[in-house]
């Protein structure tokens, strides 16, 4: 798949290796389901599900722990299972804007949540496309038991494992893993291109603990904006937030406000108003008391008072 | 209640061109500072159309603006283009020195001469109130339109700057001198 495939800056993509017409996906199929990139602040977020015969034996394909397989050997192996006629495979990339906005928004939806979400989404996708899904197997941080229950609830005809490390286990979510790296890992490198880093430009991996990461977040502030590549950032994350508030002007959102918390969700109660300290820099809407509630309403002053 | 002139100068001597056209964002936010930004460049990109056609349920005249989202230090932004009503415009404008020498200004000091009869009407002014020395305003930029931003929320009739832009429609209205034969035409309809 060309990188430009992959390119998600804005809102969420759906990628499919489609074999739902194959004789087998009649037949019973497993699923595996694995993400990447849930832990970075730069770019976006997959995850991603393999699906193949629940007769077939993928576990001499070296699928296994993709953590520590070479970037190449991924890509290779990538190529592999799109090629298979016996995988398929369905993705969501949901981008750096998307989970910030999702984070930020007043709803305050967690990254867990969006996590369900696609999850649910790639589930329900492959079972539309006509593949007869049998069993499901899930990599998962945090309570397994819980999400199998909830898996459970939400599709009652497929039978669910949820345990860590799954990628180790099961082969068809070493797959899934496999898919959602690389895709990831390209999504990334087209968002790039896309907002104008040059190639040569080290990001890092994407974690905030990352010193390459580190030295071009803080290459990149901008005053205003946050950063000078916005797009790649997910300025729901304490690291991003930080360097905003430290460095960026101060700009205060309404709908945080009506929250009572701040952007990182610590709880704290925030004040919105700004003390009109100058007759210059006064506020315009204090101007506007002992006008009638209609002009107050919209903020409407009389113009030789204002300034 | 006092009431104050302010001299609005499109053309001054320091500005070697008209005032250019701007284009304005109103986002939902506050800031103490002001500075430049790059909005070409790390705003502009983000905007999208949501829904072409952006007519709102109940609304009298139909908006043929389109729904746009955009995003703003990651948060995601709803909004809509408003045209300013026929007879409107925009100034983006700075303080100037007020001084004696801008025409029709009165320098800091009282003047006898010069009755406010122009901003008369929404007043109802009083004689002997105290009068303050005339305002300067340069324009920098002008406008017609300007496109308002919700936090996540689409636009929507009640939000503030849409409002702003319904009294504008009828203020002029609002001022129209009535005749007596109109209240009493208005009176016999009520009656009915």
């Amino acid at each position: 798949m060309a990188g430009e495939a992959c390119s998600c800056l804005y809102g969420t993509r759906v990628l499919e290796s489609d074999k739902s017409e194959e004789s087998w996906a009649g037949q019973p199929c497993v699923l595996g389901i694995d993400e990447a990139g849930r832990g970075p602040v730069l770019g976006a977020m997959v995850y991603a599900a393999a699906v193949a015969p629940e007769s077939s034996d993928l576990s001499g394909r070296d699928f296994n722990d993709s953590k520590a397989l070479t970037a190449e050997r991924r890509d290779s192996l990538f190529d592999d299972i799109s090629n298979d006629p016996q995988i398929g495979y369905c993705a969501e990339i949901l981008s750096a804007q998307f989970i910030s906005a999702c984070m930020l928004s007043r709803d305050r939806v967690s990254l867990n949540l969006l996590a369900m979400e696609s999850t649910y989404k790639i589930i329900r996708s492959i079972m539309d496309k006509g593949y007869k899904l049998t069993k499901v197997f899930i990599d998962t941080v945090g309570d397994a038991e819980r999400y199998a229950q909830r898996l459970a609830q939400q599709f009652p005809s497929l039978q669910f494992t949820v345990c860590p490390k799954a990628d180790a286990l099961y082969p068809v979510v070493s797959a899934a893993s496999i898919v959602a790296k690389v895709l990831r890992d390209r999504a990334l490198e087209s968002n790039k291109k896309d907002v104008g880093v040059e190639e040569h430009v080290q990001l890092g991996s994407g974690y905030p603990a990352d010193p390459h990461t580190k030295a071009w977040l803080r290459s990149s502030l901008n005053n205003v904006f946050g950063f000078s590549q916005p797009q790649l950032v997910r300025f729901s994350w304490e690291t991003a937030n930080k360097l905003v508030a430290e460095t960026a002007i101060d700009i205060k959102f309404e709908a945080d406000a009506d929250e009572g918390k701040d952007a990182a969700g610590s709880g704290t109660q925030q004040r919105l108003s700004f003390a009109p300290a100058t007759r210059q820099g006064a506020v315009v809407e204090t101007q506007a008391l002992g006008r009638h509630a209609y002009f107050r309403a919209r903020k409407l002053a009389r113009i030789g008072d204002s300034f | 209640m006092s009431h104050s002139k302010v001299h609005l100068s499109i053309h001054s001597a320091r500005q070697q061109q008209p005032p250019a056209e701007a284009t304005l964002h109103w986002l939902p936010c506050k800031t103490g500072q002001s500075c430049d930004a790059d909005v070409a460049k790390l705003f502009n990109p983000t905007i999208q159309v949501l829904k072409p056609s952006g007519d709102l349920q109940g609304e009298a005249s139909s908006s043929t603006q389109p729904l746009l989202e955009a995003s703003f230090r990651g948060r995601q932004l709803r909004g809509q283009r408003l045209v300013l009503p026929p007879g409107y415009k925009g100034f983006v404008t700075t303080a100037g020195a007020p001084s004696s020498s801008v025409q029709g200004c009165t320098g800091g000091e009282e003047s006898q001469e010069d009755e406010d009869e122009d901003l008369g009407e929404v007043e109802g002014s009083a004689q002997g109130q105290r009068r303050r020395p005339c305002k300067h305003w340069i324009v920098r930029h002008t406008f017609d339109s300007v496109t308002y931003w919700n936090h996540d929320t689409p636009p929507g009739r009640s939000d503030l700057p849409r409002r702003v832009f319904d009294w504008m429609a009828v203020a002029k209205q609002v001022h129209q001198p009535v005749s007596r034969e109109q209240v009493e035409e208005q009176m016999r309809t009520m009656q009915l």
